[in-house]
């Protein structure tokens, strides 16, 4: 057993990200926690978006915890389901303004691993709505959801970057509602070697407000979880509830592991899996064995997987160290030519100056992409 | 001469079940008149009163059915139930159809 009775206050919020989990061997405090101790607590838990999780360790005495306690966490796990029933209606409407236009779409991460991942969509927060379009569609879906009323935060960094190079953009509705639209799951390198092909091969399906909606299948889903905890978000630690759906997915008895390896196999993606899992498995101290979680661990990166980690796990991937590994990455002097130019030539003034100031600045960063990396 | 109306929860509703309470937000169905969007917070009987909702019930099942698990007099829980089946259609999660 791990102990964690000595630990941060707050590193509890560990256990609470692994009820449910029947395997996970870590130990747990026998009294609750003085007060100040247990508000640090919910507050790192909502902050990991797992305020569900504590209310359930509460609920079924994996964390000890007093009335008050109690009270205080089904408040914060309230608000937290108040947010994400908002961000579900938005949802819903946002869906049907693509379906009238014809877009077909994917829902991602938050909103569909609650509805499809979970035995209970009240165990999974989340904060904005993520969807997938094609590239091809991308432009048309801006322009059908800011029809709608959305507003998109920043301009496009050139005419038909976002379709060809870039990850996605982001939208907010009247009501400061955040809708993620992605064409792919990150930026640099990836965003190119991820296969559209693959994530609109097949879909797994919930209805939400009467309506079916489609989020990717659940190899991809998990392949998703993997790239956002280890290339998605910088140098920082995934938050505990996309660690937990990791973990969730790879553990689901449906899940094809071969399938998914093949998948993360053409991808060249097979590092940011084996990361993400074998994090995944250490973090929740999992000790349920499956043929992803012993492929993960015994796993080691080829130079180039291990130099491309790199370059996301140390914060670059958008700058000219992501900027030269992604212009390697791309096949034929014509997609170079337009990824160079979309880096290098000049914007309108309004765009230039919201998003990468000056033209020298630019070109100062892409001629140290260029160069490549020290 | 037409008997009393069921009521039923509608396709358009969202919701979420937590220990002790349900939350519910009705979508914006404009065909159907409901302004949507209000979120509704079921708690005490209430989130039993949801679980019925799942079919068609007329208001004197659905009070009788509270009273019931509750093993309290009809009489006292009956304004309540009429009340967050009225704040329910309101939100435009609850519809009246035909029993």
């Amino acid at each position: 057993m791990t102990a964690l009775l000595d630990a941060d206050p707050r590193e509890l919020r560990t256990l609470a990200a692994t009820v449910g989990l029947l395997g996970c061997t870590l130990d747990a405090p026998r009294e609750p926690l003085e007060e100040s101790d247990f508000a640090a607590l919910l507050q790192a838990c909502a902050e990991d978006r797992i305020t569900g999780l504590l209310l359930e360790s509460i609920e079924t005495g994996r964390i000890p915890a007093t009335d008050d306690q109690r009270q205080d966490s089904l408040e914060a796990h309230s608000a937290a389901m108040a947010s994400c029933l908002r961000l579900d209606g938005f949802l819903v409407a946002t869906h049907r303004l693509l379906v009238d236009a014809g877009i077909t779409h994917r829902v991602l991460k938050g909103a569909a691993a609650a509805h499809l991942d979970y035995p209970d969509p009240s165990l999974r927060s989340y904060g904005d709505v993520d969807l997938l379009v094609r590239g091809t569609d991308i432009d048309a879906t801006v322009a059908a959801l800011t029809h709608g009323g959305l507003t998109r935060c920043q301009p496009e960094l050139r005419p038909g970057y976002d379709r060809r190079f870039g990850k996605g953009t982001t939208l907010v509705s009247p009501e400061g509602l955040e809708l993620d639209l992605h064409r792919t799951f990150v930026s640099g390198p990836y965003a190119v070697l991820v296969s559209e092909a693959d994530l609109w091969a097949d879909t797994d399906t919930f209805v939400l407000g009467g309506h079916a909606v489609q989020a990717l299948a659940r190899e991809a889903r998990l392949l998703h979880a993997c790239f956002h905890a280890t290339v998605g978000t910088g140098q920082g630690p995934a938050r505990l509830s996309t660690v937990r759906d990791i973990v969730q997915l790879t553990l689901d008895p449906d899940l094809d592991p071969r399938a998914t390896l093949e998948m993360a196999g053409r991808w060249r993606a097979e590092a940011v899996v084996a990361h993400a899992v074998r994090v995944a498995w250490t973090t929740l101290q999992v000790a349920d064995e499956t043929t992803l979680s012993s492929w993960a661990r015994r796993y080691a990166p080829d130079a180039w997987s291990a130099r491309t980690l790199e370059v996301y796990r140390s914060g670059h991937s958008a700058d000219a160290p992501g900027a030269w590994a992604t212009l390697r990455t791309l096949a034929g002097w014509r997609e170079r030519a337009g990824f160079l130019a979309a880096h290098l030539a000049p914007l309108s003034d309004a765009q230039g100056r919201s998003r990468h100031g000056s033209l020298t600045v630019r070109a100062r960063r892409a001629w140290g992409g260029i160069r490549g990396p020290r | 001469m037409t008997g009393p109306r069921a009521y039923v929860r509608t396709p358009a509703a969202l919701w979420r079940t937590l220990p002790g309470e349900v939350l519910v937000l009705g979508v914006p169905t404009p065909a159907a008149g409901a302004p949507g969007n209000e979120l509704v917070r079921l708690s005490g009987s209430a989130p039993v009163l949801w679980q019925l909702l799942e079919r068609p019930h007329r208001i004197d099942e659905l009070v009788a059915e509270v009273a019931r698990v509750f093993r309290v007099p009809v009489a006292e829980v009956d304004p309540a139930v009429r009340d967050a089946v009225a704040r329910l259609r309101t939100a435009g999660a609850v519809a009246e159809v035909d029993p």
